[in-house]
């Protein structure tokens, strides 16, 4: 069996005395939707955006797709595709032409991009809608737009930080079954949230909290040690696995 | 690997299209620019107005005050016969001018003795006055000349009629007149020099302070987090960039340089392509300095007022663009060495009104390039693809 699409070990992030991330480790095999659940502040942007290699570790290690953050950030950024928290679309171009950019930087043949571009139009909902500026897109287009430049380039492992946050829940299921359907087709999802809905559907998923990982399994399983019941929800999980944190 | 240049070079390309304050800055301020440095602002004066007043009232003083008031350079506002009420015309401003004959004056002339005539300047604007002083002892030097000479003619004549020719006349002194030729720029018009300067100022203006904004932008809105986790390299971000700024500033030299000489006829002797040449060197030294204080300040805001501080500022007063460096302090001076648009300015004034050729500004041509180089150098250097 090939290696595990996403190896981290010890990883940590400080930021002066202030430590972000700290010392997390955990594998992420190919074709699995990874979910990194935890509030605000945990250490859930640090982390994407160490495994996205554009953000130096402070210590420890992690490979994404056999190469190593720290050394081969090049390598990496050419099998990912990351869409940052904020969905970073240029607002003054239009739905076209953030898409022509992304092809271009990712320099997709031109047969390729037209093939790739009808997909993310019919994804995001958005035929019809070429020549609208990005900014005057809602947020679920916006959102679907943003992650559809994020893969436009077919990337083996995709990187999705806080992709459904300001999204209508409606938009949110949508993305979810699109998630899945990459999945299917063998892409290795990592994706953060503080939706505990959504999580659900992740095939596993860590919990983070002031920068460690204090939870980690499949949601079923997670169900289980935390709270006792297959039937209990992730909220209950998440709460009780704070507060063992807490008094640990 | 170059080739993510063009896509890069295309999304600027739409965002100064869309963007009214970049449209403005790269087109409108050039235009307002040459329409005030054009028309408005002109170094030379004209029409200053000027008062005599004639204590002496003599045809002498007459002839004097009439010779002033012929010259386009002052208009005659008024004559009067004794200096009270001088001030107050100079304090309001009516005047700019005072030109005093004292009594006597057409005596002590004939009298051949020296004599002297009063002039008042308004000095509150010491361009103008200097100017006018110029201007007003050049003609008294001339009258002054003439007069002589006729009053030498005559005794001269007279002279020889008595001693039966060949005597030099007593007062006929051999007298040095220089007779000045101005070069490059016979009329000493001052838009033939600030036009061409202009070149450098618009340039600098689009390119220290729009390309100064381009970096900071991506890191403000978060794009460029998107940016660097694709392939995409320093050296694509930073000439991908600056290219459709570089375009741009052609089309600038283009309209200044079209309304230069067709608009206000400002010579162009030299040579087309190496005035391209320089202003293409140039223009990526101004494009290098906006886009590295981009890079280092990372926020628009800083990064704008470092740009207006070390590209405008320095092209405006310090590049020779309006007043000259020799007359600058030591000091200041010195600094000037460091301001890209020194160079340019040498370069192209000497383009536009001394025909200059490659052959003769190959030293500044050079000297633009290195600095280009390093600073574009230092510009994918410190262009980090991380976050921290």
């Amino acid at each position: 069996m090939s290696e595990p699409n996403i190896v981290v070990r010890d990883l940590t992030k400080k930021f002066g005395s202030f430590t972000a991330v700290d010392r997390i480790s955990f594998e992420v095999p190919k074709g699995e939707i990874f979910g990194f659940l935890g509030p605000n502040g945990a250490g859930k942007s640090t982390t994407i955006r160490m495994l996205c290699g554009i953000l130096q570790p402070t210590s420890g290690e992690a490979r994404v797709g056999g190469f190593s953050v720290a050394t081969e950030s090049e390598e990496i950024k050419k099998i990912i595709g990351y869409m940052s928290q904020k969905f970073t679309l240029y607002n003054d171009l239009t739905v076209e032409e953030n898409i022509d950019f992304h092809g271009g930087i990712r320099r997709l043949p031109s047969a390729v991009l037209a093939e790739r571009k009808r997909w993310v139009l019919k994804m995001a909902g958005l035929v019809g809608r070429e020549r609208t500026l990005a900014r005057d897109l809602s947020g679920g287009w916006k959102q679907r737009l943003a992650l559809g430049c994020a893969i436009l380039h077919r990337p083996r492992i995709i990187f999705l930080d806080e992709p459904t946050a300001s999204v209508d829940p409606a938009s949110r299921r949508d993305f979810w079954d699109l998630i899945y359907e990459l999945a299917g087709e063998g892409t290795t999802t990592f994706v953060t949230s503080h939706y505990m809905d959504e999580v659900e559907r992740c095939h596993r998923l860590a919990i983070i909290y002031a920068g460690a990982i204090i939870a980690l399994g499949s949601p079923r399983e997670l169900k289980i040690r935390f709270a006792g019941a297959e039937s209990a929800s992730l909220e209950q999980v998440f709460v009780a696995a704070i507060r063992g944190a807490r008094t640990a | 690997m170059i080739r993510r240049i063009g896509p890069l070079a295309r999304k600027e390309a739409i965002h100064i299209r869309r963007d009214p304050r970049s449209l403005f800055l790269a087109i409108g301020l050039p235009i307002f620019m040459i329409v005030l440095f054009g028309y408005a602002i002109t170094l030379d004066i004209k029409h200053v107005a000027i008062g005599v007043v004639d204590q002496d009232r003599t045809a002498l003083s007459r002839e004097f005050a009439a010779k002033l008031a012929a010259s386009a350079y002052f208009d005659l506002k008024l004559t009067l016969d004794s200096p009270a009420g001088v001030e107050k015309l100079l304090d309001e401003g009516r005047v700019k001018a005072v030109v005093v004959f004292p009594s006597g004056f057409a005596r002590d002339v004939a009298g051949r003795r020296d004599t002297s005539i009063q002039v008042l300047l308004d000095g509150s604007n010491n361009n103008t006055a200097l100017i006018a002083m110029g201007y007003i002892s050049r003609l008294f030097q001339k009258l002054a000349t003439d007069l002589l000479a006729e009053q030498a003619a005559r005794e001269g004549a007279a002279g020889s009629a008595a001693a039966g020719g060949g005597a030099v006349a007593p007062g006929s002194l051999p007298s040095v007149e220089p007779r000045i030729r101005v070069w490059y720029n016979p009329d000493l018009n001052s838009t033939d020099f600030i036009i061409p300067g202009l070149v450098a100022v618009v340039m600098m203006v689009m390119a220290g302070i729009l390309t100064s904004l381009a970096i900071a932008r991506e890191w403000e809105t978060g794009t460029m987090e998107q940016l660097i986790s694709s392939p995409v390299r320093a050296h694509e971000i930073v000439f991908g960039k600056l290219l459709p700024y570089f375009v741009l500033g052609l089309a600038q030299l283009a309209l200044v340089v079209g309304t230069g000489t067709l608009l206000f006829g400002v010579p162009l002797r030299g040579n087309l392509f190496s005035l391209l040449v320089a202003s293409s060197v140039f223009l990526l030294c101004g494009l290098g300095i906006g886009l590295f204080l981009s890079i280092v300040a990372r926020t628009q805001q800083l990064a704008f007022m470092l740009a207006i501080l070390l590209t405008l500022l320095p092209a405006f007063l310090l590049s020779g663009f309006m007043t000259p460096i020799s007359s600058m302090p030591r000091i200041i001076q010195a600094f000037t060495y460091l301001i890209p648009a020194r160079y340019f300015i040498i370069m192209v004034r000497g383009i536009f009104l001394k025909g200059f050729g490659f052959g003769d500004i190959w030293r500044e041509l050079l000297l633009l390039a290195a600095f280009a180089a390093i600073v574009l150098t230092g510009c994918v250097r410190r262009l980090k693809l991380r976050l921290d």
